[in-house]
C-alpha cells in the first residue's frame, strides 16, 4: 500500500509483485478508491485490466465487498459507479443472438441487427429485424445514467433485462463516466479495440494491469498478423462477392456510392462521426494522423478500391508461393509491392479505413464472411504504418514437416512497447502487477518505461505453506533434464515417470504436472505407456491430460475436479504456456503438488522468436540468453503459482530439472518462492524428494486454526495498533 | 502329540513346507495342524471354526500352495513339496483342498454378527454398559427391551451403518493394467491374460458399450472365451491402436464411446469458471480453424491421450452411478452453485470475517424465582404429561405470554437498548438485599446437611440416578397412553420400577444406613423415591380410572 501510495503521489508508473491470495486486488481497490475519495480532482477513474472473464468477475465481487464495507462504516450510499465490461458474447441478452456460443458470430449478428443502415431500413420497413434492446437503449438509455453501484456482468444483464436496454452498449456508454471500470486488457492494449472502447477515458486515471506477467506477449500479439494460404483463398472469394454487390448496387442505387465518394473526398473525419454500432470494423493503428488527410484518389471509388484489394491479395498470394524462407523488413516489403504491382505506401495505409467504409456503404450486415479480408486490410495498414519494430517472415512449410506445403506469412511485432506506449503516455499512473513478475527489472526494459516503484513482496505465513524442491536426479542417479540432447533419453523419461508415480503415491488429492510443450507431453506419454508407467500411475490416481482442443480439455478438467472432490485423487498432465497454466487455479485439494518437468523454454528455433531476440539485443541491449531464461522462468513460476492461492492453502512444488539449481535460474524465481527454497532442497533425488514431501505433508495436514495465525499472518485490531507491530511494519517498509 | 491323540486323524500329508521348514500336515476332526517332521507337537494348529476360506495357487505357478485365511485376518500358507514331482504335489494339495471343502461348512460358525456388534458397542460406550449391567443383569428389564428402546445411540449407529453400506466401491483406475499379459513358457510364444470376475465387472461398468456387445454376441455368435480374446486385442487394451480397423469387433464400441464423449462436450461444460473456450474475452482470429497446423505430427499419440482421458472420465462416471439401476437419475447433474456464490467463496477468508454475533438480548424475567428454582415440583399433576386437555390451554397462554415477552426483548434489544431501563433503583436495592447472605434467594444454597459419602457410594448413587431416570423417561414418554401398546408399555415400565425398587434401591439404602444414619440415607434417597412414587401414583390413578387387565400384563 505504501508503495502504491508513493506511485500515486508521484503520478508515475509502478511494478508490484505480490503472491496470489495475499489480497492484491483488495489492496489495490481499497487504496485507489480511498485516494479517489480524498483527491477527487487528481484521480478520477480506475481502469482495472485483468486477463480472463472469471478474473474480471472476481475483481468485481471484491469491489462489491469493498463498497458494502464502505456503506456499513459510513452509513450511507457511496457515490461510486463501478462496472465490468466484456464482449458482446458475455453481455448479450437478445433472445436468439445470445444463444450463439462463438464470439465472432455474436458480434456479427449483433452488427446485423444494430448497424445504422439496418435501423434506417427498419424505420421504413417494419419487416427488417432489429434488436429491441438496442432500440430501447438508444431511445432512453443515454438520458438516464446508471445509478451508482457495482455492476458485474450478470448485474448488467439483469439491469438490461429490467429496463429493456442492451447491456453491452449501456456498459460501453457508461465507461466514460464510471469511476471504476474492469475489463480485459485487450480493450486497452489492442489498438483495434482500444480505439472503440477506451478512447474517452480521461488522463487522470489509474490503470492497473493485473496478472500482467505476460503483458509483453499480449502487446505483441495484438499487433501481429498471420496470413495463411487458406485465408488468402477465402479473401479471393469475398472479393468476388464484393464485386457483384457493387455492380448490383451500381445498377440499382448509384447515388449512395456517389455520396460515399463525396464523403471520402472531404476526409475521413466526417465519415467517422461516431456511430458506435458501425464500429464493427476498426482501424488497427492509432489513426489520428490519418484522419487529418483525405483518402487518396486511387481508392476512392468502390470499384477502384476493390481492384486495389484484389491486387494486394494477389500480390500476397505470389509471395506465399516461395520455396524458401524469406525474412524482410516492412520497408523492403513496401518497396517490393511498389515494384511488382505498383502500389504506393499511402493508399495502403488507408486500406483498413477504406474497407470499413465500403462495408458500411454496401450495407453488408453479415460480417463473418469478410473476416479474412479484414485481416488482410489490417495487415496492409500496419505494414505501411510501422517500419520499425516489425518484421515479415514467410515460411513455405513447417520445420517439422518440410514436405508438406503450408505457406504462412507472419507479420510480427518485435517491440512490445509499441502497443503499450500510448497507455503509458496517456495515463498518469499505470500499475503492473502479478503473482509472478520476477525478475522485475526485465519489464521496464522490454516495455520501455520508467517505473517510480518496483517491488517484490513476500508472504508472512504462520507455517511453511509451500515446499519448493529441485529434483535433479532419479534414483539411479541419472540426471533429470529436458535439455534438447537428453530429452529423448529413455532413462530420463523413465526417471520423470518414476518421480510422478512416487509422488502420486505419497500426495493426496490432486497433482498437476506441467511439461514444456505439447509435443514433449505427447512423446513422454507414449513412452510412459510403453514403459508401463501409466499403468502404475493409474493404480494410484486417475489420469487426465490436456489436449490442444480447448473443449476436450475443459471436459477433462471438469472431471479432474470431480475426481479430486470425491476423494479419488487425480493427476492432470498439462503444458506450460497452455490454456490451463494461464487461466485455471488449482487451489486447496485441487493441487497439492505441482511438478514442473523441465524448464519451459520457448521453441528457440522459431524464426519469429529469433527475430525478436535480435531486435531486443539491438534495441534494448538484452542478451538472448537472459531473455530466454527470463521468459522460461516466469512461465515456470506461473505454473508453480497455480497451486498456491492463499495462506490457508498449501502445496508442494517440484522443479524436476537439473538446471533449475543453477544460480541464474534460481535467482529468477519470485521472491516468495525463493524464500522457502532451502539450499538443502536444491539437488535431490526422487527418493529424497518423496521422503521430504511425506514428512511435510504430515505436518501440513494438522488442523490449522485461527489461533495459530493470530499475531503472524492474522492481526487483530489491537495487535495492529500496538507499538511493536507498528515498528515492525515501519521496518519492513523501510527495508522494501 | 498330546492333544491330538484323542482326535481321529482324517488325513496326513507329508512334505509340506511352512515358512521354509518341511513338515507334515494333519487334518483332524476339529482342526488342522502342522508339525516339523521330527517333533511330536504341533507348531501350528487352526480350528476349523476359525478358518474363513482356503485359497490355492493358480495353475502353472512353480509353487504348489494352499492358503488358509482366518477370521482374524491372518493367513497361513502351506507349500506342497512332494519330491515325486509337481503332479504329485498337486494331488496332495487337492486332497487337502477337497477335505477342507467338505469339512469347513460344517464348522462354519454362524457368527452372530448382531451379537458381536452389540458387544462392541457396549465396550465402546461405558455409560450404556453400566446401564446394561444395572437394568438387564438385575432383571429389571429384558435384554431385547434394552436394545430396542433404551440404547438409542446404538439404533442410530446401526442405521448409519446400514446407510453407509449402500455406498458402492468405485472402480480402480488401473483395472485394465491389472490384466497384465503374462508370457507363459515362451516356447509357443503365447500371451496369457488374467481375467477375474472383478475385472470383468469393472469393464462392464466402465464401458457400457462393451457390455451391450457382450450381451449381443456372447451366447449366439461366439463363446465367452472368444469374446474376451477379441477384447484383449482391441483398442481398449492397446491404446495406441488405430480405431478405424473395420474388422475389429469393438470398432463400433469405440465409436459409440466417442459419441458419448462428444455429447458430453456439448452438454457437460456448464461451469463458466472452467470453460477454457470462453475464458478469453477477445475473439481470436480464426486461429482455431487451422487444425492441419501441428496435428500432423503424431495422430497415434493424440489418440492415446484422448483415450486416457476418456478412460478416466468413464471410470469416474461409472463410480458415480450405482450399478445398473439409477443410471439415468444420477446422471442428471445437480445444478452447479451459482457463479456469484462461487466467486465470493473464492475470495472470502473465514478468519477475516467479523465474528461478532448479533447484539445480545437482555433477559427479562417476570418471576425470578421460577428461573432460579425451576418449576415447583410439588404440582406434579400439572406438569403437562398428564394428558388432561387443560394443558393445551396452558400452552396457548404460555405461547402468548412468550410472544409478548419476546416482543419486549426485541424492542429493548439492539442499538436503542438502554441499561437504565431494566431496573429501577428500588428494585435493584431490593434484589441486592435478597442476593446477599441472609436474603431469601441465598437460603436455598445453604448446605442442607453434612453428608459425606464415600466415592464408591457416590458412584453407585449416580448410577442409580441414571438407571432410574432412563426407566422413568420411557415411562413418561408413554403418556398419554392412548393406544393399547402404550398402555402395555406403561405397565411394563411400572413393573420395571417396582423391580428396580426392590433390586437396587433397597440394597443401596441398606448400605447407606450402614455407612451413616438412617435419616441421612432417607435424605439422600428422597429425590429418587419421590420420582418413583410420582410415577407409581400416576400409574395407579390411571389404572383406577381405567381398570386394566393387569393379569395379562404381569404374565408377560
Amino acid at each position: 500500500m505504501l508503495e502504491l501510495k508513493h506511485a500515486l503521489d508521484a503520478k508515475g508508473h509502478c511494478l508490484l509483485e505480490m503472491p496470489s491470495g495475499t489480497g492484491k486486488t483488495t489492496t489495490l481497490l481499497s487504496l485507489i478508491v480511498a485516494y479517489m475519495k480524498a483527491h477527487p480532482l487528481d484521480l478520477t477513474k480506475l481502469v482495472y485490466c485483468s486477463r480472463t472473464v472469471p478474473e474480471i468477475e472476481k475483481v468485481m465481487e471484491e469491489f462489491r465487498k469493498l463498497m458494502n464495507y464502505y456503506e456499513k462504516e459510513m452509513g450511507m450510499e457511496q457515490n461510486i459507479l463501478g462496472l465490468a465490461l466484456s464482449s458482446r458474447k458475455n453481455l448479450c441478452i437478445h433472445p436468439s443472438v445470445s444463444k450463439e456460443r462463438e464470439g465472432k458470430v455474436v458480434d456479427g449478428r449483433c452488427y446485423g441487427l444494430t448497424a445504422s443502415f439496418v435501423r434506417a431500413r427498419h424505420a421504413g420497413d417494419d419487416a427488417v429485424p432489429v434488436c429491441n434492446f438496442y432500440e430501447g437503449f438508444d431511445a432512453h438509455g443515454k438520458e438516464f445514467p446508471l445509478p451508482p453501484g457495482v455492476y458485474n456482468l450478470d448485474d448488467l444483464k439483469e439491469y438490461g433485462q429490467a429496463k429493456g436496454w442492451c447491456p453491452y452498449f449501456l456498459a460501453r456508454y457508461t465507461i466514460t463516466h464510471a469511476n471504476i471500470v474492469v475489463y480485459s486488457y485487450h480493450y486497452l492494449l489492442d489498438p483495434k479495440i482500444a480505439e472503440v472502447v477506451s478512447k474517452e477515458i480521461s488522463k487522470t486515471s489509474v490503470v492497473v494491469f493485473d496478472e500482467a506477467h505476460n503483458i509483453d506477449n499480449v502487446c505483441i500479439d495484438s499487433m501481429s498478423v498471420k496470413i495463411t494460404k487458406r485465408l488468402m483463398d477465402k479473401c479471393s472469394n469475398s472479393i468476388q462477392i464484393l464485386e457483384t454487390t457493387i455492380s448490383n448496387m451500381k445498377e440499382n442505387d448509384n447515388r449512395r456510392l456517389e455520396k460515399e465518394y463525396q464523403r471520402l473526398v472531404e476526409g475521413l473525419r466526417d465519415a467517422n462521426i461516431a456511430r458506435e454500432t458501425d464500429m464493427a470494423l476498426v482501424n488497427p493503428v492509432l489513426p489520428s494522423e490519418i484522419l487529418e488527410e483525405a483518402v487518396p484518389g486511387t481508392i476512392r471509388t468502390a470499384e477502384h478500391f476493390v481492384a486495389f484489394l484484389k491486387r494486394v491479395v494477389e500480390y500476397i498470394k505470389t509471395r506465399l508461393r516461395v520455396q524458401h524462407v524469406v525474412q524482410e523488413s516492412p520497408a523492403g516489403f513496401l518497396r517490393d509491392i511498389h515494384i511488382k504491382v505498383c502500389i504506393d505506401r499511402k493508399p495502403l495505409r488507408f486500406t483498413a479505413e477504406r474497407f470499413s467504409s465500403l462495408i458500411r456503404t454496401l450495407e453488408i450486415s453479415d460480417l463473418t464472411d469478410f473476416s479474412p479480408l479484414v485481416t488482410v486490410s489490417h495487415f496492409a495498414t500496419l505494414v505501411s504504418t510501422y517500419t520499425k519494430g516489425f518484421t515479415i517472415i514467410i515460411e513455405p512449410f513447417e520445420d517439422r514437416a518440410p514436405t508438406v506445403s503450408n505457406p504462412i506469412l507472419y507479420f510480427s511485432c518485435l517491440d512490445s512497447s509499441i502497443a503499450i506506449k500510448p497507455v503509458f503516455n496517456r495515463f498518469q499512473t499505470v500499475v503492473i502487477t502479478s503473482g509472478t513478475l520476477s525478475p522485475l527489472d526485465m519489464y521496464p526494459k522490454i516495455l520501455d518505461f520508467h517505473p517510480v516503484i518496483m517491488t517484490s513482496f513476500t508472504m508472512t505465513l504462520a507455517r511453511p505453506c509451500i515446499l519448493p524442491m529441485i529434483v535433479s536426479k532419479g534414483n539411479d542417479q541419472v540426471a533429470m533434464s529436458s535439455r534438447y540432447e537428453t530429452r529423448e533419453d529413455t532413462a530420463v523419461i523413465r526417471n520423470y515417470g518414476n518421480l510422478l508415480v512416487e509422488v502420486a503415491a505419497a500426495v493426496p488429492d490432486g497433482i498437476v504436472c506441467f511439461f514444456t510443450s505439447y509435443l514433449y507431453l505427447e512423446t513422454i506419454v507414449s513412452s510412459w505407456y510403453d514403459q508401463g508407467i501409466i499403468d502404475q500411475l493409474q493404480r494410484h490416481k486417475l489420469l487426465f491430460i490436456e489436449t490442444q482442443d480447448a473443449a476436450e480439455t475443459s471436459l477433462a478438467l471438469i472431471n479432474y475436479i470431480k475426481a479430486c472432490d470425491n476423494g479419488r485423487g487425480a493427476v492432470l498432465l498439462s503444458v506450460a504456456r497452455g490454456k490451463v497454466s494461464e487461466g485455471i487455479d488449482f487451489d486447496h485439494h485441487l493441487g497439492r503438488a505441482v511438478l514442473m518437468f523441465g524448464i519451459p523454454y520457448v521453441y528457440t528455433q522459431s524464426r519469429i522468436l529469433r527475430a525478436r531476440l535480435e531486435y531486443l539485443r539491438d534495441q534494448f541491449q538484452i542478451r538472448e540468453n537472459d531473455f530466454l531464461t527470463f521468459d522460461a522462468m516466469r512461465h515456470a513460476a506461473q505454473c508453480l503459482g497455480r497451486c498456491m492461492r492463499g495462506k490457508t492453502d498449501y502445496g508442494i512444488m517440484i522443479l524436476a530439472d537439473k538446471r533449475f539449481s543453477r544460480a541464474d535460474k534460481r535467482s529468477k524465481l519470485p521472491k516468495w518462492i525463493q524464500e522457502h527454497l532451502k539450499d538443502t532442497n536444491c539437488n535431490l533425488s526422487t527418493e529424497e524428494c518423496v521422503q521430504i514431501s511425506k514428512r511435510w505433508l504430515r505436518q501440513m495436514a494438522q488442523p490449522f486454526s485461527r489461533e495459530d495465525q493470530l499475531g503472524i499472518s492474522l492481526l487483530t485490531l489491537e495487535q495492529l495498533q500496538s507499538e511493536e507491530m507498528q515498528k515492525k511494519i515501519h521496518q519492513r517498509a523501510q527495508a522494501a | 502329540m498330546t492333544s491330538s491323540s484323542s482326535e481321529s486323524i482324517l488325513l496326513l500329508v507329508s512334505h509340506v513346507k511352512l515358512k521354509k521348514n518341511e513338515g507334515e500336515l494333519y487334518l483332524m476332526s476339529e482342526r488342522l495342524g502342522w508339525m516339523v517332521g521330527n517333533k511330536d507337537s504341533f507348531n501350528v494348529t487352526h480350528k476349523y471354526c476359525d478358518i474363513k476360506t482356503q485359497k490355492i495357487s493358480p495353475e502353472g505357478k512353480p509353487k504348489v500352495q494352499l492358503q488358509v485365511c482366518l477370521h482374524d485376518g491372518n493367513a497361513t500358507t502351506f507349500q506342497f513339496v512332494n519330491p515325486a514331482g509337481q503332479a504329485e504335489q498337486m494331488a496332495d494339495r487337492d486332497k487337502v483342498k477337497d477335505l477342507l471343502q467338505l469339512t469347513l461348512p460344517k464348522f462354519k460358525r454362524m457368527i452372530n454378527k448382531d451379537l458381536e456388534e452389540k458387544k462392541l458397542f457396549l465396550s465402546e460406550n461405558p455409560q450404556y454398559r453400566q446401564l446394561y449391567m444395572d437394568l438387564v443383569k438385575s432383571n429389571v428389564i429384558s435384554a431385547e427391551e434394552f436394545w430396542a428402546d433404551h440404547a438409542t445411540q446404538f439404533i442410530k449407529q446401526q442405521q448409519d451403518a446400514k446407510n453407509a453400506g449402500q455406498q458402492d466401491v468405485g472402480i480402480s483406475a488401473s483395472f485394465l493394467a491389472d490384466i497384465k499379459p503374462q508370457i507363459t513358457d515362451g516356447c509357443n510364444g503365447g500371451v496369457r491374460y488374467l481375467l477375474t470376475s472383478d475385472v470383468m465387472a469393472s469393464i462392464f461398468r466402465t464401458y457400457p458399450s462393451v457390455k451391450q456387445k457382450h450381451l449381443k454376441c456372447v451366447p449366439n455368435k461366439m463363446t465367452e472365451e472368444e469374446f474376451w480374446k477379441k477384447f484383449f486385442s482391441s483398442h481398449y487394451l492397446h491404446r495406441d491402436k488405430n480405431i478405424n480397423d473395420t474388422k475389429d469387433l469393438f470398432t463400433d464400441c469405440g465409436k459409440q464411446d466417442e459419441q458419448i464423449l462428444r455429447q458430453d462436450l456439448s452438454t457437460a461444460i456448464k461451469d463458466p469458471l472452467l470453460d477454457l473456450t470462453t475464458l478469453n474475452d477477445v475473439v481470436e482470429e480464426e486461429s482455431s480453424s487451422t487444425p492441419s497446423n501441428s496435428k500432423i505430427n503424431n495422430i497415434a499419440h493424440q489418440n492415446m491421450i484422448r483415450r486416457f482421458n476418456q478412460h478416466s472420465i468413464l471410470v469416474l462416471k461409472a463410480s458415480e452411478q450405482a450399478p445398473g439401476e439409477q443410471a439415468l437419475e444420477s446422471s442428471v447433474p445437480e445444478p452447479a452453485p451459482s457463479k456469484r456464490i462461487r466467486l465470493q467463496e473464492a475470495m472470502s477468508y473465514e478468519d477475516l470475517e467479523s465474528n461478532d454475533t448479533d447484539p445480545t438480548v437482555q433477559l427479562n424475567l417476570s418471576r425470578i424465582e421460577r428461573y432460579l428454582n425451576g418449576p415447583p415440583t410439588t404440582v406434579q399433576s400439572q406438569t403437562g404429561v398428564n394428558g388432561n386437555g387443560s394443558t393445551a390451554a396452558h400452552f396457548d397462554i404460555d405461547a402468548n405470554a412468550f410472544k409478548s415477552i419476546l416482543g419486549r426483548w426485541m424492542r429493548g434489544g439492539g442499538e436503542r437498548y438502554n441499561p437504565l431501563d431494566v431496573l429501577n433503583s428500588a428494585t435493584a436495592v431490593n434484589v441486592l438485599g435478597e442476593l446477599s447472605i441472609g436474603g431469601t434467594l441465598m437460603r436455598g444454597s445453604q448446605p442442607n446437611s453434612a453428608i459425606h459419602l464415600t466415592s464408591e457410594l457416590q458412584k453407585e448413587l449416580k448410577e442409580l440416578y441414571v438407571s432410574l431416570s432412563e426407566i422413568l423417561k420411557h415411562f413418561w414418554a408413554a403418556f398419554p397412553p392412548s393406544s393399547p401398546e402404550l398402555v402395555q408399555k406403561t405397565n411394563r415400565m411400572i413393573d420395571a420400577l417396582h423391580k428396580f425398587n426392590q433390586a437396587k434401591l433397597a440394597p443401596y439404602e441398606q448400605k447407606l444406613i450402614q455407612a451413616s444414619t438412617s435419616s441421612e440415607a432417607e435424605n439422600i434417597l428422597k429425590p429418587l423415591r419421590f420420582q418413583l412414587q410420582a410415577a407409581i401414583r400416576k400409574h395407579s390413578q390411571l389404572s383406577e380410572r381405567r381398570p386394566l387387565p393387569r393379569a395379562a400384563v404381569s404374565s408377560m
